[in-house]
């Protein structure tokens, strides 16, 4: 495998980690909560 | 498609609600977080008849509907919102055949919710040592119900109460208290308010303490002219209707339930008298701390080592295998290497985990908080952050884990913030080492001053512990009840079973969830410190071949490794720093030590072994000779002015840094976990760093 093959993963690898790191430390896609409990149809009764 | 239905258990805690789950799902289970909160959520399924499957959830033990806490709040918010996915078609409620009275009024209140209702009286083998009889056929009729009589540890009743969830359908859904008996006019005003609705259901929602997560009970008093009482007055109303429960439960037992104690053969209360006795309770507990610690800490080495090896042979191999380059240096100095660095882990904790559930399998450890919650209250902690604070000894990812059976947010909270002060095992290298470099030969009473200084820095660590924990119970402003409710359960022997699911769990929660960001982490500092800006990185070889021509192969790779770590992006780092560091006393290589042991503290060393050109140490095989080479090789360390690096104040400096600062991405990691905010973590890191640098700068500043 080439010099530069090998350093592309390894940049890959590091893209990977920080984006994963990012996502946890920094930004978190929000999950969509279904709403229980509304004016119109309140989920609790 | 084959149908499924929900089943939740429900229960007071310790009376078997786990094993029962246990016994349905096999190993069919997986646990998780409820969203937002740290409490556990089990899950498992279980196939009945027909091809009819039970998604059943296991829900935090509570004793009433009547929430206190978030693991109670987590079982009313569920019960009272229909379009949870998880609303039970039917609920089973576990009960102790020992505690059939206090554990029936939970029984009551869910069956009052209208939900489909089966009860399990579990433990029944203990019937005939209690010499408690019981007319089943009575009780289902007055309770209007289905009863499976089950005994987890004979494997008895778990076919029957199969057989009764899968035909759910038939039970009745009459209430036992009708709300109307707890105040008719304040009932009928809420009926003619809302007319449509359950008026139990309700009535939970307007009394309830806890703020919910998804009901809002503001839209009931919003969307109404109905005039709701005063606090203290539904504060009477719950009373009156606590007490016409139990006069409905006591009623049913009179003539359901006989207990004949003259044929009771209890040792209990002769047990009692040993475990919780005011000098030997306290002798006997310490005695299985330090069995406890020996066990992490000792006996947990063995596998330890055995993983390390794994992981170090294994890079080894991949190194040797695969074609040279950065991506294999990654995959043997990272990847493998941040994997053996999360493995290593699992012993430690497998070992404290399976303690801790044998103790409370036993129901010792119920006796443990009776012993030591009043000494810990004053200091803002439940008897049972004693578990954490010995252990953060040996190791703080899982002393920080343990913590999650304190029921008290604030308690739980501080425990998992003041536990990474103890001194854990990764400090000790660190200790070893330093207190070699500049503590004096000699003794106090027999004892020399390095081993006085190694105590000392266990008893700062374990003070500051319970000082920050003081600090903490009262400035952290949470509202969070906490009362010396404690329940004494019977003894008995643990279930295996129970014992490996709970080990087998709280390992894959640390290797899955801190794990991944642990591996991450790892990465990146590998990367800072394999990679560097300008020719004075890129072209180390050169450098160090033409300035030390004459110098052996193995020596020159030395200087290469440390002219390579000194121009990396890490080293940059180690040299940006220095003026920060320069009032400890350190330079900038102690600089990339302590970056590079932000990973774990004992990469410190392993830091200045490459850093001072010592990297062929790592080959050496006695690890001793190692240690004494890197010794060595920091003592002689000078300044450009000839002074030395490593003197007694530098060296108090960095031991005290050691011993307060934050140095540990897993111990983030897992507080992060368990805290389920970045906000407790960062903060910690913050507050332990800050004080460490001010207190090294302090001792460094008075001792130079």
């Amino acid at each position: 495998m080439s010099d530069s093959i090998q350093n592309i993963l390894v940049y890959i690898t590091l893209g990977l980690a920080l984006t994963f790191l990012v996502r946890k430390f920094i930004w978190k896609p929000k999950k969509k909560v279904a709403k229980a409990c509304g004016k119109d149809d309140c989920g609790c009764h | 498609m084959s149908k499924q239905i929900n089943v939740a258990l429900i229960g007071n805690p310790n009376t078997g609600k786990t094993s029962v789950f246990n016994a349905l799902t096999g190993l069919n289970q997986k646990v998780g977080n409820y969203p937002g909160i740290t409490v556990d959520k089990k899950q498992g399924v279980c196939k009945l008849e027909r091809g009819v499957k039970a998604h059943i959830i296991d829900l935090p033990g509570t004793y009433s509907l009547n929430a206190s806490s978030l693991d109670e709040s987590v079982v009313i918010e569920l019960l009272l919102n229909k379009k949870d996915k998880d609303y039970p078609d039917v609920a089973v409620v576990i009960t102790d055949v020992e505690n059939l009275k206090r554990n029936l009024l939970i029984y009551t209140q869910i069956k009052d919710l209208e939900i489909p209702t089966i009860l399990v009286i579990n433990m029944s083998d203990r019937m005939v040592y209690k010499g408690i009889s019981l007319d089943i056929e009575y009780l289902e009729q007055q309770l209007d119900t289905k009863i499976a009589l089950v005994s987890t540890r004979k494997n008895n009743g778990i076919d029957e109460l199969k057989q009764l969830i899968s035909n759910y359908k038939t039970l009745s859904n009459k209430p036992c208290l009708h709300t109307q008996d707890i105040d008719k006019t304040y009932f009928e005003g809420l009926k003619k308010a809302f007319p449509n609705q359950s008026l139990y259901k309700l009535w939970l929602v307007i009394t309830q303490d806890v703020n919910f997560g998804k009901i809002d009970r503001n839209l009931i008093e919003d969307t109404s002219n109905f005039k709701t009482k005063s606090e203290s007055d539904l504060k009477r109303l719950q009373q009156k209707e606590t007490i016409k429960r139990y006069q409905f439960i006591n009623n049913v037992l009179k003539k359901g339930q006989t207990i004949d104690l003259k044929s009771a053969k209890d040792l209990r209360i002769k047990l009692d008298r040993i475990l919780t006795h005011k000098i030997w309770g306290y002798l006997i507990f310490f005695g299985i701390l330090l069995l406890m610690f020996q066990a992490v800490y000792d006996w947990a080495t063995y596998p330890t080592d055995l993983i390390d090896a794994g992981f170090s042979s294994l890079a080894d191999w991949v190194k040797n295998t695969l074609p040279e380059g950065a991506f294999t240096n990654l995959l043997a100095e990272g990847i493998i290497a941040g994997l053996g660095g999360i493995m290593v882990f699992i012993p430690p904790i497998a070992f404290l985990f399976l303690f801790i559930a044998l103790l409370e399998e036993s129901g010792y450890m119920s006796r443990v908080v009776f012993l030591m919650d009043n000494i810990m209250k004053r200091f803002g902690l439940s008897g049972k952050s004693v578990v954490p604070l010995i252990s953060g000894n040996a190791c703080a990812i899982p002393a920080v884990m343990a913590a999650r059976n304190i029921e008290s947010w604030k308690e739980r909270l501080i425990t998992i913030l003041v536990t990474p002060f103890t001194t854990c095992s990764a400090r000790l290298p660190v200790y070893v080492i330093i207190i070699a470099l500049v503590i004096p030969d000699g003794s106090f009473l027999g004892i020399s001053y390095q081993a006085l200084t190694l105590m000392c820095l266990y008893i700062i660590g374990f003070l500051t512990a319970i000082f920050s924990a003081y600090i903490l119970n009262k400035i952290l402003k949470i509202k969070s009840k906490s009362y010396f409710v404690v329940e004494m359960p019977s003894y008995k022997i643990p279930l295996f079973k129970n014992v490996v699911l709970t080990v087998v769990e709280k390992t894959k929660t640390f290797v899955f969830e801190a794990g991944k960001i642990i591996l991450a982490i790892s990465i990146v500092l590998w990367f800072l410190a394999s990679y560097g800006p300008g020719e004075q990185f890129n072209d180390a070889e050169n450098i160090i071949q033409n300035t030390y021509p004459n110098l052996s192969l193995e020596a020159q790779n030395d200087l290469i490794a440390e002219h390579k770590l000194e121009h990396s992006y890490i080293g940059i780092i180690g040299k940006t720093i220095e003026p920060a560091i320069k009032p400890l006393g350190y330079d900038w290589k102690i600089g990339i030590g302590l970056v590079t042991s932000f990973a774990a503290r004992e990469v410190f060393v392993g830091t200045l072994a490459t850093i001072y050109s010592i990297g062929s140490a790592n080959d050496i095989d006695d690890e001793d000779e190692a240690m004494s080479t890197i010794k060595n090789r920091m003592a002689e360390e000078v300044y450009s002015d000839g002074s030395k690096v490593f003197t007694l104040a530098s060296g108090i400096s960095l031991l005290l840094f050691y011993a307060f600062a934050m140095q540990c991405m897993s111990t983030l990691a897992i507080v992060k976990r368990e805290t389920n905010s970045w906000k407790w973590p960062m903060l910690q890191l913050v507050f332990m760093s800050g004080f460490a640098y001010i207190v090294a700068m302090i001792a460094f500043q008075i001792l130079k």
